[in-house]
């Protein structure tokens, strides 16, 4: 599949922008995050970076030709796998790209460039000069190389619209009308290459993502192909917790309200403690164990998420975890915090229990080979002796990485977990 | 119109008073600087005097050096040619755009509103150009702008002439524009401006316009 790379919005005024160079050429591998051309806008020098990885197909502007905001200034083909060889698969009408010298100097200087760059792996410096006036003599014979396809055939705009919507590439239309023009008819009876897109309901408007947006993308996107994740849920009985919540409050035991988040913080640790293979990484076909216990805590913030990293939870106290737990997770929607509060976390807990859900599963933060998702605490019917009660239920799901961390283990682990929370005094108790 | 950021996320803005360094010096610290401010590391300010030296933006048009009166450098950023040397106050700010907005139109036009507030503490009228980027008074330009961005951290910025460049700059069509001229601080407030009245000045207004109450100043 190939995306398109298009000229970025770098301002509200923006309606253009200048292509000033590319850093890759036709035929380069690129990967996601490189920059492959400088954008001018005013008296802006942009960075492009490839939003995607593969091989550059196609050049659609030129250095020192302008587009507006949102043509595509390039293709690229994911995957990258003998791509060169395909026909595009869609043509963009040239409508879009302006150029500030003349347009027929810069058409021609294209299949130019083209031609030499197969001859001569280009050099920075030789780019460097590319698309100058004195650059495009020579056009001409360098066009020859490249017989039967016209980078601009002639076609009436009808002939044009109809090729865009059915994925025809003009270059390849033989036209029958007027001196070769080519006309609908000719489209309508061109071998129809394969659409570029399976139609997909209408596009009501394009975001840019934000800088985190992308980072949980990328990281989250690798997580769930690389780590083979399988989950386990329990639900834990929270009619203690509940009362030791109560009487914490009204005895104000602590500085800051104990939450049952905090319950579920302190409990992981203590049951992380016990079960140390969910408090690792798979790392170079080893099995690390860390030897600390920071939990990282899934803070929502505006259009993303924050993990702020809970430092030593096992060796502090209740009251303490839930100060600074509290303090964590106000930085981290305040969008203020040290770099140390967002690294180094070796398990992650993401609590939903604040919206009306039962249970849900995470994807599992790397390196990190486990992450908890926790549910709401609700009333439900339960059997107990067998009669059914209503109780404050609340719904875990441990979602573990399968290299590292078997069925089993993982039972075990939400086992002593329910186990602590459903006996809460030991939260209080223990360190 | 300001660019400042959300009040609850404001960090202090560390001020790098270098003196006299030169350009290729002066662009690898921007350079680390930048990548720091792409890691999280707080913004900053370069202020700097360059030995003589012409530089041209990744468009710059090379005709528009008439003598090679000093090294000719290309650089990533936009904008034509310029020249910097001593007698003038060079800033680069290495701002995170991505907080405030994503608007490069609106940096350039803030870093405008910086510099004619400058010029307003000398008791000159400086003013935007429509369509001319940088501050002009009358037909004449006081301080030129120029930047590159990387994921929305800025690099490279402004110069503003504080003594009179008018002889350094024949030796360029300042900014590919063949019909203005140039002028200084010193020029329009018809007195000799110091380099550190001009840095203060330049400070200050930096810091109202985008929002800095707090500044950590380094001296090189």
């Amino acid at each position: 599949m190939s995306v398109e790379i298009v000229m970025p919005k770098l301002s509200d005024t923006m309606e253009e922008g200048t292509i000033l160079r590319w850093l890759k050429q036709v035929g380069d591998q690129v990967a996601r995050g490189d920059v492959i051309a400088e954008v001018e806008t005013d008296k802006a020098d942009m960075e492009l970076e490839a939003s995607a990885a593969g091989v550059l197909r196609e050049i659609k502007v030129q250095e020192g030709q302008s587009a507006v905001v949102g043509a595509v200034l390039a293709l690229v083909d994911e995957g990258g796998n003998g791509a060169q060889a395909k026909p595009a698969a869609k043509q963009e009408p040239d409508a879009e790209a302006r150029s500030s010298e003349t347009a027929g100097e810069a058409k021609r200087a294209e299949p130019a460039k083209a031609g030499a760059r197969t001859a001569e792996p280009a050099k920075g410096g030789k780019r460097e000069a590319a698309g100058r006036p004195q650059d495009v003599e020579g056009a001409p014979a360098a066009a020859a190389a490249a017989p039967g396809r016209d980078a601009d055939p002639k076609a009436t705009p009808a002939a044009r619209q109809l090729a865009t919507e059915r994925g025809v590439d003009l270059s390849m239309v033989r036209g029958s009308g007027p001196g070769g023009r080519i006309v609908s008819d000719d489209v309508a009876h061109a071998p129809g290459a394969p659409r570029a897109r399976e139609p997909e309901g209408a596009v009501a408007g394009r975001q840019e993502l934000s800088r985190m947006r992308q980072s949980i993308a990328r990281r989250m996107s690798e997580a769930f192909r690389d780590i083979p994740h399988f989950y386990v849920t329990a639900e834990i009985d929270m009619g203690e917790a509940a009362r030791l919540k109560d009487s914490l409050a009204k005895n104000e035991v602590y500085v800051t309200a104990v939450t049952y988040t905090h319950m579920v913080l302190k409990a992981t640790a203590l049951a992380l403690k016990r079960h140390p293979r969910l408090n690792a990484s798979f790392r170079d076909d080893a099995i690390e164990l860390k030897g600390e216990i920071n939990l990282g805590m899934a803070v929502a913030v505006e259009d993303g998420l924050i993990v702020p990293v809970l430092r030593a939870a096992d060796e502090r106290p209740l009251g303490e975890i839930a100060s600074e737990a509290r303090r964590l997770v106000e930085q981290a929607r305040r969008g203020r915090f040290a770099k140390e509060d967002l690294s180094g976390g070796t398990f992650t807990v993401s609590n939903m229990g604040m919206l009306d859900l039962e249970e849900f599963a995470a994807v599992i933060n790397p390196p990190q080979a486990a992450i908890l998702a926790v549910g709401a605490v609700k009333e439900r019917a339960v059997v107990r002796d067998g009669t059914i009660v209503v109780r404050p239920t609340m719904r875990v799901t441990v979602s573990c990485d399968h290299r590292i961390i078997d069925g089993v283990v993982a039972g075990r682990f939400l086992e002593e977990l329910k186990r602590l929370l459903e006996n809460p005094i030991v939260l209080v108790v223990q360190a | 119109m300001t660019l400042a950021r959300p009040a609850e996320t404001a960090r202090p803005l560390c001020i790098e008073r270098l003196g006299l360094r030169t350009y290729g010096e002066t662009l690898a610290l921007q350079t680390a600087r930048r990548d720091a401010v792409l890691a999280g590391a707080p913004e900053c300010l370069i202020l700097v005097e360059h030995p003589p030296v012409i530089t041209l933006g990744r468009g710059g048009d090379e005709r528009h050096v008439l003598q090679r009166t000093a090294p000719v450098v290309r650089v990533n950023r936009g904008g034509d040619v310029t020249y910097h040397g001593p007698g003038q106050l060079v800033g680069y700010p290495i701002l995170d755009l991505d907080r405030r907005g994503r608007d490069i139109h609106r940096y350039l036009r803030t870093l405008e509103a910086v510099l004619i507030d400058v010029a307003a503490r000398f008791g000159i009228a400086a003013a935007r150009c429509e369509g001319r980027t940088g501050v002009w008074v009358g037909n004449d330009k006081l301080a030129a702008i120029g930047i590159g961005v990387r994921r929305w951290v800025t690099m490279h910025g402004f110069a503003l002439n504080v003594d009179d460049l008018r002889p350094a700059f024949r030796a360029i069509v300042p900014c590919g524009l063949a019909d203005a001229g140039v002028t200084s601080l010193g020029e329009g407030a018809g007195r000799a401006v110091a380099m550190a009245e001009a840095e203060a000045a330049v400070s200050e207004a930096f810091c109202r316009e985008f929002g800095y109450d707090q500044v950590v100043e380094m001296m090189a």
